[in-house]
């Protein structure tokens, strides 16, 4: 009842009898207070990041604060309260118990006047554990006696008393909204509280840490950074060899590539992907695994060599320890960056530009000159594939629904039984096909009816300025926005009626007239070189005939690049043996009805490649409709959206590749980060392995993290996933409530919200990492790099300063 | 002076490390010789490759298994994502780390060539993957050169998979074109092919040559020695060419009967068939594989000693002085192989008539479909006289089932021929009841790109109708 009712307003549904702000508050509370909601809108991830900052802000200043009032021997004062509080952990451990024995039906549920039992004495317990924390607390921070400490002290407790005021708020909006009374009484208005409270009492407290990390960060000099920074630097250098050992390793590595990975002559079309593979992933492991072993042993060693003494007894501030040692580890991974991205571009210029592409190319050349037909072909496409995926293409992806062999509209095509469901299929020479959408507000393929999204082609990007097409874009869109003006729908009227409202609307009027005579102008150019080439085909002049066209082509915008990677399955050899199964393309503006035809054969798994007449995008308003059917009988095409897309830009591959070892560098300053702060707290073999887990699970675990937070994992909990395992039991059958099942339960019920707030610290590197955008051929986009920097520095920045907190409160050099 | 404590222990660490490798001597001495006592060696095994050892170290001991099982089952995962590279990129890794486990290179040979060219929809990839995979499989053989089976199954993918596809013609075709002369080296003749029944007839060779060497002793040791008498962990089997295994002796012989008759068809997408000596060359070379494999000696099922040649039953002088038992299994194997057939096959078709016969059909053929009716029936009646002289001296391959469907095809068509041509069949026409059974029976030659594509057809058709 609670979760679906608060999902209903964090997705800004509109429930009946609730006013307006009621709702909007009712959903702005929900979107502040749920770490697991938050707002569409583009600050939405900022939101949730500082949700979570808050969260463990407020997580570990209340452990701080308890744990140093239990050291000054101040919280644990009061003999009673200590018996209660130890009594009610007991309880909660026994309601656990409880409740696991009711859900496997060991136990019949009990309600207490509608109340679950449990409910009841989870709420007792808790009541008891609150009442001692809260005891402690007032004792250790009247303790120490710091002003500050009392301000937040307080502010929580307003807070708590916000989010309880929240939860009635929510409690009576959803009471309405389902047209009943409200539900659950005190106990559920207290679990939402205690869902909602927790955030906004760390508000408070981040708000208390953030001012005290300004007042330091005001106070940091990049002096003393830069000498941290060239201390870390010359250590690493000096002490640990660190930058001589991986370096070696890389050369030696790569200088026996070849023994490990040996892509074969005959399938040049993909090497390109293994090399940039094996290249990013040589060096991710190389860096990590320097970066693992080398920033969690710095700080500890430096305390333990009593070195750190001589460090802050000088007038260096304890972020500007971290800081620095942050800047002296990245300015060497930097160093190591720069040189393999060197060395890697190299290997790759010489391995798969000069020893596949232009060797494939020129095998090609020879196999026509020697009438081989069948093999120049298959050499030559082999070549064009690996060119492609050597490139940073941007593409322009639309929305893709299917039409059924019945021409019934899909969400997915045909299931033709292959266990990978990415690509759905079309079935030959039927009505079924693929229908990609683009556009400014096309309908949502999940929500057709509800919901619509922007997919809108860039036109500017592909009507070159002052050409005859761009020209006839600029009038369209001019004519279009007079008709509107106008009262006609453009999209419906016809031609005739269009102009009409135009001559009738003058204010565009004047520029429609210059552009049409520029249209025109232009026109007649490029028509008079197109005759000319005509009549020069007829003389025999090909070479000057060429000249000619290429001279009309000037006037033109270029042809559209469209790029398509489609799978064929075959119920038939078909007609003849060897034929490829062909594809009907149709691709047609909207607004203007301008249409483009082609039937092209379709090469599986290779990059199909058609150029569509750049006019079919002027005054398209970044909208077009691409149909593909199969038109080989009894054969089916499959694809899935990104199968289809307009190609925008194709750029450097050298420079991508570039930003793919940003991304690497990217994650290395992540974990750098992890291995600092490890440090700060931890003796050096701790901080080793600490960063060393939270590097493997980032790596390997945040995928299977997210799904626990997510959903409901099948198989329960790692307890009961254990009882599994030993018993070989799969995960869909229910377990025989036996005790050690309902241990294990219990216990998952206990750890298992620890572990799904494991999603939020540990990082998710697989989100960083690039390698196979680049090493496929797309482009690593500016907006995806902005993406990654910005995620690295929302793990890099609260790791960092809550190393600089816990440096601050260690005694070092006190 | 005072002693340094750091400098006697570094010179400890020294002299222990140098010990140390003192023992290594003696120890590694005595471990070479053991492994060649027992056949266990590396060298002795196939050639070492130093990216293996490489990897071997870096993996040492238990570890080696756990990343063979991981790759093995990323590879299973990468073929349902439909990532082929990779997958071939991951059974490399596999091999590498495990090259001396044969089944890797069987299965996963089989993998590329079967299963991973199938999901490619062009020829000319399902080609590349094939190749892959034999080449795979090559790959094996020299990492274990005393695997029969890995020869064996080298021979059968360029046997069977580049000559029975769908695609085969244009497959053919395509590894005629091919410029890889390692790939298309035949290990037996020592000499670069054009056809994959060449190549497999020479790696079938190659397989049998290697199983009577007896170099497959060890090989041997795990279908006909007591297994517990050895001492072998993983105890190699051999699958292929055991005692009793016709099939595996009879494969030489079918792949040249394949390749003489492919050479008499259109069986390459844009070449023309070939006949005149070289296509009795040949046969002829067909019919010494064919007497080769019927005059090895089987040991029969039924009595330890008794020696059956399965040649036999085609001699009846012989066969009849034969002991029943003998006579039975001559009979029996001679039929379950159809040994007489393609023996008599190989003798009638390797004559001047079988060529001659053979060369009017083709011409027949072609100008049936291109509609020039007269030169048709002029080829067909000739070549029809002639296959009837010439079947009439060769009994067993007249009778033959096979045979007669395809000369009733030729009779059909020589008929149909005659009526558009406007003319009466003649009743003296040879096989004119098997041209009556042909009808309502078509099932073209798959491999004759003369019945499969339009004629005319020299490359593939990869162009695409003009647009609308």
């Amino acid at each position: 009842m609670l979760a679906p009712s608060l999902f209903l307003f964090a997705q800004g549904a509109q429930p009946p009898g609730v006013s307006d702000a009621m709702k909007k508050l009712a959903g702005w509370l929900v979107v502040l207070g749920d770490p697991n909601q938050t707002s569409e809108l583009w600050f939405g991830s900022t939101l949730t990041w500082i949700k979570v900052l808050a969260l463990l802000s407020l997580v570990g200043w209340l452990g701080a604060r308890f744990a140093q009032g239990i050291k000054d021997r101040t919280a644990l004062s009061n003999k009673f309260l200590d018996i209660a509080a130890s009594v009610g952990l007991i309880g909660l451990f026994g309601t656990s118990l409880l409740n696991v024995l009711q859900s496997t039906k060991r136990v019949n549920n009990i309600d207490i006047s509608g109340v679950p039992l449990t409910a009841i004495l989870g709420l007792v317990f808790g009541v008891m554990v609150f009442v001692w924390v809260e005891f402690g607390l007032w004792k250790a921070i009247g303790g120490t006696g710091r002003k500050s400490d009392r301000w937040v002290l307080a502010g929580i407790h307003l807070a708590a008393i916000f989010g309880v005021g929240a939860a009635w708020i929510l409690q009576g909006v959803t009471a309405s909204m389902l047209g009943t009374e409200r539900q659950g009484g005190l106990p559920f208005l207290l679990l939402i509280g205690a869902r909602l409270a927790p955030t906004f009492m760390g508000f408070v407290v981040l708000f208390q840490l953030t001012m005290l990390f300004l007042s330091e960060f005001v106070a940091v000099r990049p002096r003393r950074l830069y000498a941290i920074a060239w201390q870390t630097w010359v250590e690493s250098f000096r002490r640990m060899q660190a930058f001589w050992v991986v370096m070696i390793i890389f050369v030696v590595v790569l200088a026996f590539t070849h023994w490990f990975l040996r892509p074969s002559d005959d399938r040049v079309a993909e090497i390109g992907r293994q090399y940039v593979g094996t290249l990013s992933t040589l060096c991710w492991i190389l860096l990590i695994s320097m970066i693992t072993i080398l920033t969690p042993i710095s700080l500890p060693n430096d305390i333990r060599g009593m070195t750190i003494y001589s460090v802050v007894s000088k007038p260096v501030r304890r972020l500007e320890l971290i800081w620095g040692r942050l800047l002296g580890f990245m300015a060497l991974s930097t160093l190591i960056v720069v040189i393999f991205g060197g060395i890697s571009l190299t290997y790759l210029w010489r391995n798969v530009y000069l020893g596949a592409i232009v060797q494939t190319e020129e095998a090609a050349k020879k196999a026509r000159d020697q009438n081989r037909l069948p093999a120049a072909k298959q050499l030559s496409d082999q070549a064009s594939q690996l060119r492609t995926r050597m490139s940073a293409r941007v593409p322009v992806k639309g929305s893709l629904t299917f039409l059924d062999s019945r021409g019934t509209p899909q969400f997915k095509g045909i299931d033709v039984g292959q266990e990978l469901e990415y690509r759905s299929f079309v079935e030959g020479a039927t009505p079924s096909a693929a229908i990609w959408l683009f556009g400014d507000s096309i309908p949502d393929p999940y929500e057709p009816t509800k919901k619509r999204i922007s997919r809108k082609i860039p036109v500017e990007d592909f009507l070159k300025a002052n050409t005859i097409e761009s020209i006839q874009d600029q009038i369209v869109n001019l004519k279009f926005a007079d008709a509107r003006a106008a009262g006609v729908d453009p999209t419906k009227a016809s031609g005739k009626e269009i102009d009409k409202a135009v001559n009738n609307a003058s204010k565009n009027k004047q520029e429609i007239d210059r552009l049409t005579k520029e249209y025109e102008n232009l026109n007649k150019q490029a028509v008079v070189f197109e005759e000319q080439a005509t009549k020069l085909d007829a003389d025999q002049k090909p070479a000057e005939a060429l000249r000619a066209r290429r001279d009309a082509a000037k006037f033109h915008s270029p042809r559209v690049p469209l790029e398509m990677t489609f799978t064929v399955y075959r119920t038939t050899k078909g007609r003849v043996v060897g034929e490829p199964v062909f594809a009907e393309l149709e691709v047609t503006n909207p607004f203007t009805g301008e249409k483009y035809n082609n039937i092209i054969p379709i090469r599986e798994y290779y990059t199909n490649k058609e150029l569509i007449p750049a006019k079919l995008l002027a005054g398209s308003n970044g909208a077009l409709r691409i149909v593909v059917r199969c038109i080989s009988p009894t054969q089916y095409l499959g694809m899935a959206e990104s199968d289809l897309y307009l190609l925008s830009s194709s750029g450097n591959f050298g420079w991508n590749f570039v930003k793919g070892l940003l991304c690497i560098w990217l994650q290395a300053m992540v974990l750098t980060a992890i291995g600092v702060f490890a440090g700060t707290f931890l003796s050096w073999p701790v901080a080793l392995l600490t960063t060393l887990a939270f590097g493997v699970a980032g790596v390997a675990a945040f995928g299977f993290l997210q799904q626990f937070a997510v959903t409901n994992m099948a198989g329960g909990g790692p307890f009961e996933s254990l009882i599994r395992l030993i018993a070989h039991d799969n995960l869909m059958n229910e377990l025989t409530p036996t005790l050690s099942v309902v241990a294990a339960k219990t216990l998952d019920s206990l750890i298992m919200p620890v572990m799904t707030r494991l999603v939020y610290i540990v990082p998710n590197f697989s989100a960083l990492d690039v390698s196979n955008t680049v090493a496929l051929g797309y482009a690593v986009t500016t907006p995806i790099l902005l993406g990654n920097i910005g995620l690295a520095f929302a793990y890099v920045l609260p790791f960092t300063v809550t190393g600089f907190f816990i440096l601050k409160s260690r005694e070092v050099a006190a | 002076m005072k002693s340094n404590p750091n400098q006697l222990r570094k010179i400890i660490y020294a002299l222990t490390i140098v010990g140390l490798f003192g023992a290594m001597w003696p120890y590694g001495t005595w471990l070479n010789r053991v492994k060649t006592e027992k056949d266990l060696g590396e060298a002795t095994i196939g050639q070492i490759d130093t990216g293996d050892i490489m990897l071997k170290l870096a993996l040492l001991g238990g570890a080696r298994g756990m990343a063979a099982n991981y790759l093995w089952s990323k590879a299973e995962g990468l073929k349902k994502a439909q990532e082929w590279d990779e997958l071939k990129a991951t059974i490399d890794f596999i091999t590498r780390l495990q090259p001396h486990f044969l089944s890797v290179w069987t299965f996963q040979g089989w993998n590329l060539a079967y299963n991973v060219s199938v999901e490619w929809d062009a020829p000319e990839d399902k080609y590349d993957w094939i190749k892959q995979g034999i080449k795979f499989l090559q790959e094996g053989v020299r990492k274990n050169s005393r695997s029969a089976d890995l020869q064996w199954d080298t021979a059968w993918t360029y046997y069977h998979k580049l000559g029975f596809a769908d695609e085969t013609i244009i497959l053919r075709r395509l590894l005629r074109d091919d410029t890889d002369e390692v790939f298309k080296f035949d290990p037996e003749d020592r000499v670069v092919r054009n056809d994959n029944f060449q190549l497999g007839r020479g790696w079938f060779l190659q397989s049998m040559r290697l199983v009577d060497s007896g170099v497959g002793e060890r090989l041997n040791s795990g279908t006909e020695k007591d297994i517990d008498s050895t001492f072998y962990v993983d105890a190699p089997t051999q699958r292929k060419g055991r005692e009793g295994d016709l099939a595996f002796r009879s494969m030489a012989a079918h792949a040249q009967t394949r390749y003489a008759a492919g050479l008499e068809k259109e069986s390459i997408q844009g070449v023309p068939a070939t006949f005149g000596e070289v296509a009795k060359s040949e046969w002829a070379k067909a019919l010494s594989d064919w007497e080769t494999f019927g005059k090895f000696e089987f040991p029969s099922h039924n009595e330890p000693g008794l020696k059956i040649r399965i040649d036999d039953c085609t001699n009846p002088a012989i066969f009849f002085a034969l002991s029943e038992n003998a006579r039975y299994w001559s009979d029996r194997w001679g039929s379950q192989m159809n040994y007489p057939y393609w023996k008599d096959r190989s003798a009638a078709e390797m004559t001047q008539e079988g060529v001659d016969a053979r060369r009017r059909f083709y011409e027949g053929t072609r100008a049936y479909k291109s509609a020039d009716f007269p030169l048709a029936v002029e080829k067909f009646k000739e070549g029809l006289e002639i296959w009837k002289d010439l079947l009439d001296k060769h009994e067993s391959y007249r009778n033959d089932e096979l045979n007669q469907r395809d000369t009733g095809l030729i009779v059909r068509r020589y008929v149909r021929s005659l009526r558009q041509y406007g003319k009466e069949v003649p009743d003296e026409t040879p096989f004119l009841a098997l041209g009556k059974a042909s009808e309502g029976s078509y099932a073209p030659d798959p491999f004759d790109a003369l019945e499969m594509m339009p004629i005319g057809a020299t490359a593939t058709p990869t162009q695409a109708p003009a647009p609308k």
